[in-house]
Parts: structure tokens; C-alpha cells; sequence
């Protein structure tokens, strides 16, 4: 398990680091007009991009030396899957289902990956709740959220 | 005109019904989300930004102060109750007030903690109303020069005092800080590093950041770790009235406790966390009785809770003077003056006066609701404490798309929204402080803005940076932010070795 924690630290600064090095990258993409050549777009994404590198550098080798205390215990996967795929089938759901359709499939998916078994119960109160928030939202707030297949109804 | 003066005309405006009204839902909202586990004021009033963009400004920010002060109230309430903290500045409140409600005084404790926070957070709005005044007059002094170097100030400050997570601090500030040059360049009108894609060009929205980083990356994060959410729950035992004992050994530790936790928030000194601690040890040594701390000492509750208040009340000095925010919290509420095309600072104080007073006013109502909120309404709130963790985070994210997808009604921020949750998540996993990266993202293209007219006005020449006595003075107290803490620990290492 230690190891495990270094070994992600350790990506974790290698990642800050390249990040730092795109960040350059794109910061020398930027064009510069001669009128700004000495204190253009370019100044601040440049520190920036220094900065991302340099505490990437001194996270790793901090890790490395592995000073820090671990009391981890591991994380569960499933919950993280479940709750990732609930996230990104909403986003794709949310025009065509519509707001209260997707919201509800969200409600019962996050409610699962949180462990609860009373799926059938998820889906009504997840349901009651969107239904709620809706009309709330775009009768009383005057919001603009897509209605999707249950449109026509209303 | 005076402070007073233009506290009247605060009052004024706060008193109307509907500022009234727009008060009470503001700290009633704040109670119950400071009660549940998961929500946070930061979260909250970014979810309510997309809701609010049409409404009077006035209104909107009474309902954000109320907000802000009430879910102080609310939070001690779970820690006393539940014994999980639900920001930093309330782990100490946990530490004792729990050991009380678990000895059959948890009424006591919430008493304590209701009062404390009433003291402090009424002396602290008095605190703003007489420093706001003076603390412009500083402001307007204030050059490009200076405010860069006050912004490098306070980017060092919040990103950790506290040794070891220093480094932590900084990887998320400069994560937030990259993704505030996401989008377009306001002075020269160049996209940058948005990739082509035209939902960049307006920048990443600090409402989708705060809330992937602070719902869904934390639910996710809950998710994975079944070992945190089973928490008893302890019943209100005891009587909400305390004895005179009690109100003897509270009274003095709520004074303490605001004078400690005021200075570090006006000051950007970094949150609510150190005095907070700073308070507690306080207090044990003041104790004529200090065995009883650990085992449910009221002064451990009342001290803290008060400094707690006095810094989230001192937050909003630079907050509004400046346009300087310190916290989380309050760099969500600058999102939101921005929102409306408004820039907290002197010119906020003279053109928006009647806004930002009856703000300051309202405060002071908001705390009298929040005292009878939490003290004879309590057992209602503690009711949510109730709700399974199940419900709640489904809740929370179906909340968050709503508020999300708001923004643009475009399904690209959520795609957006469960990536930055990600980030979040591993954040959490690497125990990365999320409030750095907010206050980056939100204050990095400010800094930049203010650092290029410097250097516009300088010709290209950095050295203005130094020779400004008054920036001079700011770089170097941040450079001695970052280097004596080290410096000691490399001394106290010689020491030991030798």
C-alpha cells in the first residue's frame, strides 16, 4: 500500500510537471502583437507554467523521500464506476431524455453507487425530486431547462 | 458621511420586507446546508449564481450574506452532533462539543456554540462597519503595483501556513491559476489554450469548477471510502438554557476567541483554521480546570467557535474593500459581484453604496434570525442529520447539473463538470486542498490584469515591483511566509543532530 501511495505521487508530480511543459508550449503558440512585445499575453502563462513545473519537481522528490505519514485505506472501485458512468450518461441524456427523465436515472445510479438496494424507491423519490425541482425551476425562476420527450405532455 | 451614517442608510434598504425576506431565506438555506454533511456556503452560493443572474443584485447579495454567516451556525451544529466537521474552521468545535454531547450536554454545547457565534459574528460586523471606511482609504492608494504583489500576498497566505501541505497549496493554486488563462485575453483579444474549442473561449466558469472540485469530485470521493459515512448521530440532551456557571465560563472565551479569529481573517492570514486552534490551546492554558479539555470543556466550544465566526466575519473586509478574497467562500462571492458587473473595492463603496451597506446591515439582522434559528429551533434542523448519505449525494448532483447546466444551458459544461470531479477526486485522494485552486482560478486573471498594467506603465521594466516601498513590503512578507517555516525546521534539524 505504501508504495502504491509513492508511486502515485510521484505521477502525480511527473503529471503536474508535463502539464507545466504544455503550458509552455502553448504559451509560446501565443501570437504577440509588437505593440504588446513587452508585456503581451505571454508573461503570466509563461510564470504560470514555471510554477506548475517547479512544484511538480518538489512534490515528487518530497514523496520520494516519503515523508509523509500514510494511514490510507484502499478505496472501493465499483462506487467510483458507478457514479462516473451516472455523470457522463447524464451529460449525454440530459437534451435528449430531458432534464427530469436524466435527472432521475442520476438520482437512482448515485444512490446505488452509494450502496442503497432499494432501487425501485431510488427511481420514485429520484423522479418526485427532478419533478419538483423542474417546475420550481423553470415556472417559478423562469429557467431554461429541456423538457426532452416529456415536452409534449405539458 | 460617517460609518454610522451610512450604516442607517444600510439599514435602510435591509429593512425593507422584501431584503427581510430575501435575509431569512438566506439564513435558513445556510443552517440546513451548514447542518448536512457534503454542502458547503462555497458550494452553495455557486449553485445559486446561475439561479439568481435576474434577480435585483441587492437582494441576491443579503440573501449570499445570510448564507454565508448561516452556514457557520449550521456547521457547528454537526460537529457537535455528528462529529464530522463539515469545514476546517469547526474541527475544533468537533473535538470538544462532541466529548459534551456525548456526556448528556450537547444542548449546552449547541448553546455555547449558538451564542459564541453571535457574539462574534455581531462584534465582527461592527469590526467591518468602522474598518471598511478606513481600509478603502488604504485601497485607494493602492497602484497595479500593489495590488499584484497584495494578490502574490494572499495567494501565498491561502495556500497554507501549516508546513507540510504547503506544497500541497501550491499544486492547487497553480491548477487554478492555469485554468483561469483558459479562453479569451481581455486586453488584447487573443484566445489562449482553449484548444479550438468555442465553449472555451469564454473560460471555464468558476461555478463549474467550484462545483465539480467541491460536489462531485467529494461525492465520488465519499463514494469510495464506505468507511466514512457511518456516524452516530447523538441526541440534544440537557437544557438549551446554560446555567450561570456555564454562561460564567463561555463569556470570556467568546471575547477571546473574536479578537483572535477576527485579525487573521481581515489580515488575508490564511482562514479560519488557524485561530480556531490558536484559541483552543488558548483556552486549555487559561483553564483553571484544563483536565477537563478533551473530555467536553465548554470554553473548548466557545472559544473556537467565536474565532471560527470572528474570521469568516473578517473575510469580508478585503472581500469588499480590496476585491481581495481569502477563502473559498469569498472568492465565489467576487465571482458573484462579477456576475453582475459589479468589482468590489473603493469604487464599489461610493457608486454601489446603498448595495453594499444594506449588506453590512443585513448582517446584523441575520445574525439575531440565526440566533433563534439555532438555539430554540434547533431540533428541527437536526432532523436533515437524518437524511441517508444515499439520498443526499443523489440530491446534491442532480442539483449540481441543474445550477451547471444553467449556466449556458449547454450539456458541454457537464461533460466539463464530471471532469473537473475528477480532478477533484484525486485532489481529495492526494489530500489536496481544493480553496487554493479557487481563489487562483478566480483571482489569476485579476493578478495578471494588474501585473501587465504595471508593467505597461513601467515599460516593460519588473523592478517597479520592488522600488514601491508598499509592494515591496507585501512580496517580502510573502517570501517570509514561505521561507521562515522551513528555515526553523532546517534549524530545529541542526539542533537535534548536533
Amino acid at each position: 500500500m505504501h508504495g502504491g501511495r509513492v508511486a502515485g505521487e510521484l505521477l502525480l508530480g511527473v503529471a503536474l510537471c508535463l502539464a507545466g511543459v504544455l503550458l509552455l508550449i502553448g504559451t509560446s503558440s501565443i501570437t504577440v502583437s509588437p505593440a504588446y512585445a513587452r508585456v503581451g499575453p505571454r508573461v503570466f502563462p509563461f510564470l504560470v507554467a514555471v510554477g506548475l513545473i517547479a512544484v511538480g519537481v518538489v512534490y515528487a522528490v518530497e514523496s520520494s523521500r516519503g515523508r509523509r505519514q500514510i494511514d490510507e485505506k484502499p478505496a472501493t472501485v465499483l462506487p467510483v464506476v458507478v457514479i462516473c458512468a451516472a455523470m457522463i450518461l447524464d451529460a449525454f441524456l440530459f437534451d435528449r431524455l430531458g432534464f427530469i427523465l436524466s435527472s432521475t436515472l442520476l438520482f437512482a445510479l448515485v444512490a446505488a453507487g452509494f450502496g442503497s438496494r432499494h432501487y425501485f424507491l431510488n427511481i420514485v423519490i429520484g423522479l418526485v425530486l427532478s419533478g419538483i425541482a423542474y417546475v420550481v425551476f423553470v415556472y417559478g425562476l423562469g429557467l431554461n431547462l429541456p423538457g426532452g420527450i416529456l415536452a409534449g405532455w405539458s | 458621511m460617517s460609518a454610522l451614517d451610512h450604516l442607517l442608510l444600510g439599514f435602510s434598504t435591509a429593512l425593507t420586507v422584501t431584503n427581510l425576506l430575501w435575509s431569512l431565506l438566506g439564513v435558513t438555506l445556510g443552517t440546513v446546508i451548514g447542518i448536512l454533511p457534503g454542502i458547503g456556503p462555497a458550494l452553495t452560493i455557486a449553485l445559486l449564481l446561475p439561479l439568481t443572474s435576474h434577480l435585483d443584485p441587492t437582494g441576491a447579495f443579503i440573501m449570499f450574506a445570510g448564507l454565508y454567516y448561516g452556514a457557520m451556525y449550521g456547521s457547528s451544529t454537526t460537529s457537535i452532533l455528528l462529529n464530522t466537521p463539515g469545514e476546517s474552521g469547526s474541527i475544533i468545535t468537533a473535538l470538544e462539543g462532541n466529548k459534551m454531547a456525548k456526556s448528556g450536554r450537547g444542548a449546552a454545547a449547541l448553546a455555547t456554540a449558538a451564542i459564541g457565534s453571535f457574539v462574534a459574528g455581531t462584534i465582527g460586523t461592527i469590526l467591518i462597519t468602522f474598518l471598511a471606511p478606513f481600509a478603502i482609504k488604504i485601497a485607494l492608494k493602492f497602484g497595479p503595483v500593489e495590488y499584484f504583489s497584495l494578490m502574490v500576498l494572499a495567494f501565498v497566505t491561502v495556500t497554507g501556513l501549516l508546513g507540510e501541505s504547503r506544497t500541497r497549496g501550491l499544486i492547487s493554486l497553480f491548477i487554478g491559476l492555469a485554468i483561469g488563462l483558459i479562453g479569451i485575453d481581455t486586453l488584447t483579444g487573443q484566445a489562449r489554450f482553449a484548444l479550438g474549442i468555442p465553449q472555451l473561449l469564454d473560460g471555464v466558469d468558476i461555478v463549474v469548477v467550484a462545483v465539480g472540485l467541491f460536489a462531485v469530485g467529494e461525492a465520488i470521493y465519499i463514494a469510495s471510502r464506505p468507511d466514512l459515512a457511518a456516524a452516530t448521530i447523538e441526541p440534544v440532551k440537557g437544557s438549551l438554557w446554560m446555567t450561570a456557571e456555564e454562561w460564567r465560563r463561555s463569556w470570556l472565551p467568546w471575547l477571546r476567541g473574536t479578537l483572535l479569529g477576527f485579525p487573521f481573517g481581515a489580515l488575508p492570514a490564511g482562514g479560519t483554521e488557524i485561530p480556531t486552534f490558536l484559541s483552543y490551546s488558548l483556552e486549555r492554558k487559561l483553564s483553571k480546570k484544563p483536565e477537563e479539555f478533551g473530555r467536553g470543556a465548554i470554553e473548548g466550544v466557545a472559544g473556537p467557535e467565536a474565532a471560527n465566526n470572528a474570521a469568516v466575519a473578517g473575510v469580508l473586509v478585503p472581500l469588499l474593500t480590496l476585491g481581495l478574497p481569502t477563502s473559498a467562500t469569498a472568492a465565489i462571492m467576487l465571482a458573484a459581484f462579477q456576475q453582475y458587473g459589479l468589482q468590489p473595492g473603493p469604487l464599489l463603496f461610493s457608486g454601489e453604496s446603498e448595495l453594499v451597506w444594506g449588506l453590512i446591515a443585513s448582517l446584523y439582522i441575520g445574525n439575531i434570525m440565526l440566533l433563534i434559528l439555532n438555539l430554540p429551533l434547533v431540533g428541527i434542523w437536526v432532523r436533515l442529520l437524518s437524511i441517508p448519505t444515499p439520498w443526499l449525494y443523489g440530491g446534491i448532483l442532480v442539483f449540481s447539473t441543474l445550477g451547471v447546466y444553467s449556466l449556458n444551458n449547454s450539456t458541454f459544461d457537464l461533460y466539463l463538470l464530471f471532469g473537473l470531479g475528477l480532478v477533484g477526486f484525486l485532489m481529495r485522494n492526494f489530500d489536496i486542498p481544493v480553496a487554493p485552486c479557487i481563489i487562483g482560478l478566480i483571482l489569476g486573471p485579476l493578478a495578471e490584469q494588474q501585473l501587465r498594467r504595471a508593467l505597461t506603465i513601467s515599460q516593460g521594466d519588473f523592478s517597479v515591483l520592488v522600488t514601491h516601498p508598499i509592494s515591496l513590503g507585501f512580496l517580502v512578507t510573502a517570501v517570509a511566509v514561505i521561507l521562515v517555516p522551513f528555515l526553523i525546521r532546517r534549524l530545529l534539524r541542526v539542533t537535534v543532530l548536533e
